[in-house]
């Protein structure tokens, strides 16, 4: 079965400025070479540390940003070299969620020109018709007819999130790329609209690219998980697999830094020494290795393969050949 | 070692009154962490800044003591406090950029509190920054004193600002949210950093954050605040499993738990939202979403009861 997005050996480089000395510009490697695939209605987990690339993945998939290299597929037809203007029907396929519920939404518009803006321009409805929809979509998150004429900033976060969600499903994508859908929101209020994406979710059989960098919630939302490190995937697997027998020694470190709400389960930490690298620089060889504590001669020259250690279960390190 | 009693600390704005601290009371013990939780709006770091009295002109502290070194911080004058805030007291923000000075060097920030606090003379205080660069684990201090803030990571500077807290070692340290603008691997890092000093210094350690895993991990007593009060407090393993206020109780339910293996299908999500801090309901505040409510809860506001030894609630049906 040909699965719904199939990504293969995507790069997304920036040029950043300062050539330095006048010597040829130099490249930001944001992305460079993620391979992954999601199932229709399957939830992929996306972690990693602060400018490993998470988003840059999510914009280049739904082609906000063009790819440098590399193959996108969605629902079998290839994408990444699509020009802009062939693109407005996958728009409609792909949907983003994005972190920051306020910044997201137009303050000067209405509630029901943000929810019914894709309407109009895909011309999926008119009139009555519109407005019915935008009403249905709003009941679907939680908020309802009342809040048509109201403002962004007549909201609280939570709710501005949920104006977000019923814009994106205003056009019945079959996929979410949702980046950091919950960080802005407080505890209370991140189990409201997590329950809300589970119920979308369950209703439509939509997929995800759920980006996060709370390991607790991509527990629990996620089919499968792909943990970045430096623009690439270092591991990727079922869930449970993941978050219980990890095979990359990235992984297990970032898994034991997770602070547990529960005071009686003691664990030991992995510390890991130093500073994530700079991704226009990043170390030869494993780009792990500077700071990895399992770290051998080999890893500072040759980068690892990615392997299969179990079946669905992909580890790029030496030492999980 | 701190004791703070009663603290009210108010706003004044155009849309009213904002009762940010609204009768906070708590100690910090030596050699203690002392955990702040709650959410974002609800008065932590009012209260970590009326500690030290660096508020914003619009706020007033309205009553309250604390009381540190045999006196009232919100009584001394201010030529006074300035030789306790830096030096016997310091704090930790969340954002080290927007705290630390980006015209001076690392080295000469450091330095300051030492030269002006305990009169070292220029050698002596290098010699010390060096130290203290170390002790928080900036590899290779000798660049790093020269560098300047924007040279730095986001974990580096969050290192700097605590060598700059600890460097007079201050008998209370206040840390507002150290750790949210960090990723992970560097949260542990400084988490860590921050258990060795209290341990080898024997400070006391204000600790505010929203994420219950690092007080889980890290505070030995806990209060929790909701719009401007503490609603409970307790010993660290007590609230977390005998929480009596049903926020805390519906704060800790809504956590995703993985024990087992089988996720349940949905969370458990405290209904509604906190409430707007000008228009505060006038019983119980938690009342609108709590789903023990009766007719008492909003006829009065409820007091503090202390319902096991240490063990302290603000709810009548607890
Ligand atoms: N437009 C751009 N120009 C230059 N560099 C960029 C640009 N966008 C992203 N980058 C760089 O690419 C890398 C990956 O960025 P990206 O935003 O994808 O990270 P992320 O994993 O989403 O991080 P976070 O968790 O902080 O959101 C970073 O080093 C970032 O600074
Ligand atoms: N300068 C200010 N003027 C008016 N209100 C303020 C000001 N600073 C904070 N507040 C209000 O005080 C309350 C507590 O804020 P704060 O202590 O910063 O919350 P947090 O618990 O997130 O640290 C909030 O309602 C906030 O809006
Ligand atoms: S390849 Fe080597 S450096 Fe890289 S993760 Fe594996 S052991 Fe560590
Ligand atoms: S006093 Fe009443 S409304 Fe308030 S928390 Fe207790 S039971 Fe709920
Ligand atoms: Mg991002
Ligand atoms: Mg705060």
């Amino acid at each position: 079965m040909t699965p719904l997005l199939d990504v293969r050996g995507l790069r997304k480089y920036f040029p950043i400025r300062g050539g330095w000395l006048g010597g040829a510009p130099r490249m930001v490697r944001a992305v460079d070479g993620v391979s992954f695939q999601i199932a229709s209605g399957e939830v992929l987990g996306l972690v990693g540390e602060s400018g490993c690339g998470k988003t840059t993945v999510g914009r280049t998939v739904l082609r906000l940003l063009k790819p440098t290299e590399g193959s996108i597929r969605f629902e079998g037809e290839e994408i990444a070299a699509l020009p802009d203007r062939a693109l407005r029907p996958l728009r409609r396929k792909m949907q983003m969620i994005f972190q920051d519920p306020y910044a997201s939404l137009n303050p000067r518009m209405r509630i029901a020109d943000i929810v019914g803006e894709p309407l109009r321009i895909h011309r999926l409805a008119a009139g009555a018709a519109l407005e019915e929809r935008v009403v249905a979509l709003l009941e679907q998150v939680g908020l309802g007819r009342e809040d048509l004429a109201r403002y962004p900033h007549e909201f609280s976060g939570g709710q501005r999130q949920r104006v977000g969600i019923a814009r994106a499903l205003a056009v019945s994508p079959a996929l979410l790329i949702a980046d950091e859908p919950l960080s802005a929101l407080d505890v209370s209020i991140q189990a409201q609209v997590l329950n809300l994406l589970q119920d979308l979710r369950e209703r439509h059989r939509l997929a995800f690219l759920f980006i996060s960098h709370d390991l607790h919630l991509v527990r629990y939302f996620s089919d499968r998980v792909a943990v970045m490190y430096l623009g690439e995937i270092v591991e990727e697997a079922q869930v449970e697999a993941l978050f219980t027998a990890p095979r990359h020694p990235y992984t297990e470190a970032l898994l034991s830094a997770v602070p547990i709400p529960d005071p009686t389960r003691k664990r030991r930490r992995i510390l890991l020494p130093g500073d994530v690298p700079n991704p226009a620089d990043p170390p030869p060889g494993c780009r792990f290795h500077t700071r990895c504590p399992k770290a051998f001669n080999r890893c500072r020259v040759e980068a690892p393969r990615v392997t299969e250690p179990a079946p669905g279960h992909r580890a790029a390190c030496h030492l999980a050949e | 070692m701190v004791s703070v009693e009663d603290l009210r600390t108010y706003f004044d704005t155009p849309e009213g009154i904002v009762r940010a601290v609204d009768g906070v009371r708590f100690q910090v013990p030596r050699g203690k962490v002392f955990g702040l939780v709650g959410e974002s709006g609800c008065g932590k770091s009012v209260t970590a800044l009326s500690i030290l009295r660096v508020l914003p002109p619009n706020a007033r502290i309205v009553s309250g003591q604390i009381l540190f070194d045999h006196g009232d911080l919100c009584r001394l004058p201010e030529a006074a406090l300035q030789r306790i805030r830096g030096n016997r007291i310091a704090m930790i923000f969340q954002e080290p950029l927007t705290s630390l000075n980006p015209v001076f060097s690392i080295g000469y920030q450091i330095a300051e509190p030492l030269r002006i606090h305990q009169g070292l003379g220029r050698r002596e205080a290098v010699t010390q920054v060096m130290d203290l660069l170390r002790a928080v684990g900036i590899p290779d201090p000798e660049t790093r004193i020269r560098e300047y803030p924007h040279q730095l990571s986001g974990g580096m500077r969050q290192r700097v600002m605590i060598a700059m807290a600890i460097a007079t070692r201050p008998a209370l340290l206040i840390a507002d949210e150290p750790t949210t603008a960090l990723d992970a691997t560097i949260q542990a890092q400084i988490l860590d950093l921050l258990a060795e000093i209290r341990a080898t210094t024997g400070s006391a350690l204000l600790l505010i954050t929203h994420d219950l895993g690092i007080i889980a991990e890290t505070a030995d007593a806990v209060a929790i605040m909701y719009a401007g009060e503490i609603v409970e407090q307790a010993a660290t393993t007590t609230l977390f499993t005998h929480p009596a206020h049903p926020y805390t109780q519906g704060l800790l339910a809504s956590l995703p738990r993985h024990e087992g293996g089988d996720r349940p299908r949905r969370l458990h999500a405290i209904p509604g939202t906190v409430p707007k801090p000008i228009n505060l309901p006038e019983g119980c505040r938690f009342a609108p979403r709590c789903g023990r409510c009766i007719e008492a809860c909003t006829a009065a506001h409820p007091a503090v009861r202390e319902i096991a030894p240490g063990h302290l609630v603000r709810c009548i049906r607890a």
